[in-house]
């Protein structure tokens, strides 16, 4: 969620406070040499899990989660209880300096205050929607600031009027509805919670700004706020008591003890333009959470404010992570997500399509245990093994691009093949394990309930199409150059033992075609070059279904093979073949996804047509047998590829210049010659050569290694030791 | 050790012939070459001509350039065997094993429609798993016996030994997947309690209970009998067969016990068990599936043990550089470290470094694996003069 957000630039239309900055100056070298000392408050500022963040999320979270329908046995929570929860989560965080702000020294004050404005803020948001509270929290905060400014409606006017705007408009949209009686509240509950809100934020702030002279205003402040508290102790003031949900109560709990000591307030900013259409929308979804009968679509409206709070309202929050001296948590995460995943396009539409795979994972689960259904949440634990799949293979795809040291001293780059690898292996055991449960079923037939099958697999289905999309793009455009010179390379050296995995490479670059051609990608020149080639299957495809074109493919390759071969030039150059086995992996993953939600689709209709229940179990089998086929050729290459062999050309050019070298002056024998091609091509190498008396060692060394590396072109790095006879372990 | 003594030699590949037996390196300490007797053949011994002063004696010139040198004979490669040729020489103690996995998945078969246990389906996962290991090490101690499989050649230059990782590896995401099922039935039963689901109260009488107590009990069997006859392979720590016999074995006897006393199968205890299977067969795959992985990605399994190593390389003075170092291990049964400096001394001094890298290569990282059968290292040192 932060990554997306990171996109929006951060607009500094913020007003500087001057007290803000005297207050950083005095205290930033402390503040450094803290950062550098503690990761833990490393942890807090600088992260993901910073307090910040989850300050942040958390209010959010627990404020859109009023109304949802998830509070089934609700209990009545007198405020001192509240009040003494909140003051004791504080007063932990606070004294053992977790999840808060912990460049500030504990003091009983601070609790006090930090409790009491997350009271009287979680008061007025137990009535007002998640939006409503946060503009109200935003308000309050410029307000309070530009009473400060000397000059405070001239140089910011414009900035001004979206401040005060749109929670005026809130405030007026919440004033109709409770006049047509839609909002079940009465004016003085409602104008109790604003001026909570405000308070609490008053309180925070005051402590803030003058945290170290406390003047007796903001004493007096304090204890006016205290005052309230008992007044809305006794029952004086409203929302004495309050009937929270057993559910939100909880999660209320344990999510104030990130933003206890949450001072994430000093800087929202607020960009919106008048007429945005989000800023409309964010209007009616306000209305609708207030006038809506149904849950679900309260929901739904409660969710679109969560993300444009977040996203519209709070994204300065990521905009300000900056790259501190040694801060080792920042550089991860800006090594695996900003240059890892978010560089490359491919994985980036990955990555993408992963959070919207986790998001429908948990909408899944959410709807699950509302509607009570059994299959949703099956369903949903399904998608999360999915996840963990894309997840593999995005970590895989950062790694890879990791630089090596002396603990990996080849680098990373097997990892992409490993990873394909892996999904290879697990596919396969899934559709084992989907021919296991069709048999089962085939025999003990269940009762089966259609009703929200379809709609799940219907969404399922096009959750994956998107994921087959996103790829697609990437897919085209990173194997577009290689295939060819691969191919030539292949099939020249060894011809009897890589003409299976030719063929699969052939069918992998022929799907590249016909799905580049179909998405209108046509500007790769070895398209137009292999286009007369495979034109009839082309047209084949088209009729097809996507899903089974896989095998017709496969088939079909056989015959084409020596088409195929026939029309490659003579390239012979090294080029190695260098296909993202990763990327492979991820997609016959989500392929198999894809049939999976297109087989319960077309079965459940046969179903519902023929009435009887075995087509459920065959479409299973025929989905196994289509999943085990089309992984096969990704766990062939991978594994090749995960085998340190040579391949033929360089095992040839080898032969010649080894016999060459042994025949040289004063070189008795070579032993053990270990060379091995690595993913891309490059020759690695450990050679030993016993030199004769008559010979330098260094000499010999030099010149062996001068003719190994004109001899083979793509030596990349070969260990030579010289040595005189009977003097090594390798017997010679 | 073979030494050619004449020579024009035909340059050969090293055939080790002890392969299984790793060599220490203590023993192979290179000495001093102005020492060593059998450095050069006989003939050409510059101390056996001592006293010929003649100006045109053959002799002066005392290595003769090589007459007919043959040219290196590297095999290529190892025929790669077939499977035909792999089932023919199956001994018989294999096939009874290759037979017994079968029996293992029809027993899983059985047990796991014998009842409605989620202990069932855990025992009929682990009698798979157990199937499987059996074939896998069949197939381990037969491709042994071929050459290619050990041995060095050009186009595979650490052997197939290599795809032994591969198998392995995907047994252990096989660990994981399972594991993963196992632990998803308890969730969604979980998950099902906690949303007040309608639950299916109807609890179904046992009326299999004979048929029940006959597949636990054939479970029991067979994995004993699987246990008490297993050979473990020396070298595979992590992939010790015998815990998986013992993690089918101990729950099944319990439970046969537990019907004998006349308890039901799904209770509390069962799911203890049942939770304890998975929880043991993820833990394991992972572990199992990083191990490997990292010998795949060609690197050393202990990165600490890597870095103090070549940090004390780095203290020594008499080296100028450090070009490179790389310290991996292919296969289970090789480890390499190849070492890459640049000296300025002398042919003597660079000895002396190598003795030393060698030395400390020793201590550090050779000695992770403490007693039983370790892996050989192969240690090369490449030094450039300054």
């Amino acid at each position: 969620m932060n990554v997306n957000s990171s996109a929006f630039e951060r607009t500094n239309r913020f007003p500087s406070f001057p007290v803000l900055k005297d207050d950083q100056k005095t205290s930033s070298d402390s503040i450094a040499a803290a950062k550098k000392k503690d990761l833990l408050s490393l942890i807090s500022s600088k992260s993901l899990l910073s307090s910040e963040t989850l300050g942040w999320f958390s209010v959010i979270c627990a404020f859109s989660i009023t109304g949802s329908g998830l509070e089934v046995n609700t209990m009545s929570i007198p405020f001192y209880l509240i009040f003494g929860i909140f003051a004791f989560v504080s007063f932990t965080t606070q004294y053992l300096g977790i999840y808060s702000f912990s460049f500030q020294p504990f003091q009983l004050l601070n609790v006090i205050i930090a409790s009491l404005s997350m009271v009287f803020i979680t008061l007025g948001a137990f009535v007002l929607g998640t939006l409503d509270t946060t503009c109200l929290l935003l308000l309050a905060f410029k307000l309070f600031f530009i009473r400060n400014d000397p000059t405070p409606f001239n140089a910011r006017s414009a900035n001004l009027k979206n401040y005060i705007a749109f929670p005026i408009c809130l405030f007026v949209i919440n004033h109709i509805l409770i006049l047509l009686g839609y909002f079940q509240c009465s004016y003085s509950v409602f104008y109790a919670s604003v001026f909570y809100i405000l308070l609490g934020v008053f309180i925070r702030v005051f402590y803030l700004v003058n945290k170290e002279k406390f003047e007796k205003k903001e004493l007096a402040f304090l204890f006016s706020s205290i005052v309230v508290a008992c007044l809305i102790q006794f029952n004086v003031l409203p929302l004495g008591t309050i009937n929270l949900s057993v559910t939100r109560f909880t999660i209320l709990c344990f999510m104030q003890i990130f933003c206890i000591n949450w001072d994430g307030i000093a800087r929202i900013q607020f960009y919106l333009g008048k007429f945005d259409i989000s800023l409309i929308m964010a209007l009616i979804s306000a209305i609708i959470n207030k006038t809506a009968s149904q849950n679900s679509i309260k929901i739904i409206s409660c969710l679109y404010q969560v993300g444009f709070c977040f996203f519209k309202i709070g994204s300065s929050i990521t905009a300000n992570l900056k790259l501190p001296d040694n801060s080792r948590i920042y550089r991860l995460y800006n090594d695996f997500i900003v240059n890892g995943v978010l560089a490359d396009k491919e994985s980036r539409s990955i990555f993408y399509f992963f959070l919207l795979n986790v998001s429908y994972m948990f909408v899944q689960v959410i709807y699950g245990l509302w509607t009570n259904s059994l299959g949703l949440i099956s369903d949903a634990i399904h998608m999360a093994f999915d996840c963990i799949a894309i997840l593999v293979g995005l970590v895989a795809t950062t790694l890879a691009k990791m630089p090596l040291n002396y603990a990996y001293p080849f680098g990373f780059a097997k990892i992409e093949a490993l990873s394909g690898f892996t999904n290879g292996i697990f596919l396969v055991l899934i559709s084992f394990s989907i021919v296991g449960e069709a048999l089962y079923r085939l025999f003990h037939p269940p009762q089966m309930n259609t009703d929200q099958l379809l709609l799940v697999s219907f969404l399922g289905l096009v959750v994956n199409l998107v994921g087959i999309l996103a790829f697609n793009h990437g897919h085209n455009h990173d194997h577009g150059s290689h295939h060819h010179h691969s191919h030539s390379n292949h099939s020249m050296c060894l011809p009897n033992t890589t003409n299976d995995i030719n063929i699969f490479e052939e069918f992998e670059e022929e799907k590249d075609n016909v799905e580049a051609q179909k998405m209108g990608y046509t500007n790769d020149d070895h398209v137009s070059q292999h286009e007369h080639t495979h034109e009839n299957s082309q047209e084949h495809h088209h009729e097809h279904n996507h899903n089974h074109d896989h095998i017709h493919k496969y088939n079909e390759k056989c015959d084409h093979e020596s088409i195929s071969l026939q029309n490659l030039d003579n390239d012979h150059h090294c080029h190695h073949h260098h296909e993202n086995h990763n990327m492979h992996g991820i997609f016959l993953h989500i392929i198999a996804d894809t049939m999976g939600s297109v087989g319960v689709i077309v079965s459940t209709i046969l179903i519902q047509w023929f009435s009887w229940t075995g087509f459920d179990p065959l479409a299973s089998l025929i989905i196994a047998a289509l999943i085990f086929v089309s992984v096969l050729p990704l766990i062939k290459d991978s594994a090749k590829n995960l085998l340190s062999v040579t391949d033929p050309e360089s095992e040839y050019l080898l032969k010649q210049c080894l016999s060459n070298i042994s025949l040289s002056n004063s070189v008795i024998s070579l032993s053990n010659p270990k060379f091995w091609t690595n993913e891309r091509g490059e020759v690695y190498g450990i050679l030993h050569i016993q030199v004769s008396i008559d010979g330098d060692l260094n000499v010999v060394r030099n010149e062996v290694f001068r003719k190994l590396s004109i001899a083979v072109p793509n030596l990349k790095h070969i260990c030579i030791q010289s040595e005189r006879p009977n003097n090594c372990w390798c017997g010679k | 050790m073979t030494q050619n003594h004449n020579i024009p030699t035909a340059i050969q590949i090293q055939n080790p012939i002890n392969n299984n037996v790793s060599v220490t390196i203590s023993d192979q300490l290179p000495k001093p070459s102005a020492n060593n007797p059998n450095l050069l053949s006989v003939d050409t011994r510059p101390t056996h001509r001592k006293g010929h002063h003649h100006k045109h004696s053959l002799s002066h010139q005392y290595f003769l350039p090589p007459k007919n040198r043959q040219p290196l004979e590297i095999p290529a490669s190892y025929p790669i065997p077939t499977f035909k040729e792999t089932f023919a020489i199956l001994t018989f103690p294999q096939k009874l094993k290759l037979t017994s996995s079968i029996l293992f998945f029809l027993v899983a078969v059985g047990v796991l429609l014998s009842g409605d246990a989620t202990i069932l389906l855990t025992l009929s996962c682990s009698l798979i798993v157990e199937g499987v290991l059996i074939i896998i090490n069949v197939w381990r101690e037969t491709l042994d016996s071929f050459l290619v499989w050990r041995h060095t050649c050009l186009r595979y230059p650490f052997g197939m030994q290599q795809m032994e990782l591969l198998v392995d590896f995907s047994f252990s995401i096989l660990l994981i997947f399972l594991g993963m099922n196992l632990l998803k039935e308890p969730a969604e039963h979980a998950i099902e309690d906690w949303g007040n689901l309608h639950h299916a109260g109807d609890h179904e009488e046992e009326t299999v209970h004979i048929h029940l107590t006959i597949s636990l009990f054939a479970s029991a069997i067979i994995s004993g009998f699987a246990l008490l006859l297993d050979h473990p392979s020396a070298h595979i720590r992590e992939l010790n067969s015998r815990f998986f016999h013992g993690l089918t074995l101990v729950p099944s006897l319990i439970l046969v016990l537990l019907l004998s006393l006349g308890y039901q199968v799904g209770s509390f205890l069962s799911h203890l068990l049942s939770l304890t299977i998975a929880v043991t067969a993820l833990v394991n795959g992972f572990s199992i599936a990083k191990s490997l992985a990292l010998m795949l990605l060609l690197t050393y399994s202990n990165k600490e043990k890597v870095f103090e190593c070549v940090s004390l390389i780095k203290e020594d003075t008499r080296i100028d550089q450090l070009n490179y170092a790389a310290i991996w291990q292919p296969h289970y049964n090789t480890c390499i470290a190849n070492i890459g400096l640049t000296v300025s001394g002398g042919e003597r001094e660079q000895a002396a470094v190598r003795e030393d890298i060698i030395r400390i290569i020793q201590k550090t990282v050779g000695s992770i694996f403490g007693a039983g059968v370790q892996p050989k290292w192969e240690i090369s040192v490449d030094i450039q003069r300054a």
